[in-house]
């Protein structure tokens, strides 16, 4: 197993996945990182280290005790400091409001069940529908169905929440 | 899955949504794009499904913040090809 190769391939889209399930760039940071040190433990073939990776990311999140209430207090506070930090250049109004749409968006991930909210993250990822049916344990025949359910219902409570295609251009 | 061209037969959300993933087999995708073709429908319920989906995408975009290392480290997501 080359790591080097792994990390460079696959951080990335992993942070991404991490960061948008649990709306906490520090914890996503933490839990990636754990991820890959197990890899380096637990060195495997190349064409199972991502799904590996992201099932073991998932697993993760799913452990941390202290996740409901973190992600409780960031929807609080989202309002506060989201985007104050990095995104200088942008006026306080366009802050505010993107800092709005940005908890109005993690409320509306907070209304699926915790595995559609998986299946819709992998699925961005570019995971192909064999690969989620094994990470979630369902029959491949179904993650069409169960994908596409989810996609409406969280494009639903987006509309409800006002946001639209091209809120983040 | 299989793809019923019979007439009065309609694609499910699940087929549709697996065209706009690339999920089908050429053939059957062909089969599938030419029954859009002829089924308004089916072609109005593939629309919403890909409005859906860019909805979901740029809210998803909301969420995300500078990958740590990215300053080394190249974009390694994959973007589907039929959106």
């Amino acid at each position: 197993m080359d790591f080097e190769a792994a990390f460079s391939s696959h951080h990335s889209s992993l942070f991404r996945y991490v960061n948008r399930l649990v709306g906490d760039t520090d914890l996503a940071a933490d839990v990636v990182q754990e991820s890959f040190v197990r890899l380096l433990e637990h060195p495997l073939p190349d064409d199972e280290i991502r799904r590996w990776l992201f099932t073991v990311a998932t697993n993760l999140v799913r452990d941390e005790a202290r996740m409901r209430s973190r992600r409780q207090r960031l929807l609080t506070e989202q309002y506060h400091h989201s985007d104050l930090v990095g995104d200088s250049q942008k006026g306080p109004d366009e802050m505010v409001q993107r800092s709005e749409r940005v908890a109005a968006v993690r409320a509306a991930l907070e209304k699926l069940l915790p595995r559609d909210r998986q299946m819709l993250l992998m699925r961005e990822e570019g995971f192909r529908y064999a690969e989620i049916a094994e990470a979630i344990d369902v029959a491949p025949g179904s993650v069409g169905t169960l994908l596409a359910r989810a996609l409406r219902r969280l494009s639903k409570e987006l509309d409800t929440a006002r946001i639209d295609e091209e809120e983040s251009e | 899955m299989s793809i019923q061209e019979t007439p009065g037969i309609h694609a499910d959300d699940a087929a549709l949504l697996a065209l706009l993933d690339d999920e089908w087999a050429a053939g059957e995708q062909e089969a599938l794009r030419g029954h859009l073709h002829s089924c308004d429908r089916c072609a109005a319920r593939f629309e919403a499904l890909r409005f859906a989906d860019r909805r979901v995408r740029a809210g998803f975009e909301l969420l995300d913040a500078p990958t740590p290392f990215s300053n080394c480290r190249r974009h390694s997501g994959k973007r589907r090809v039929m959106r």
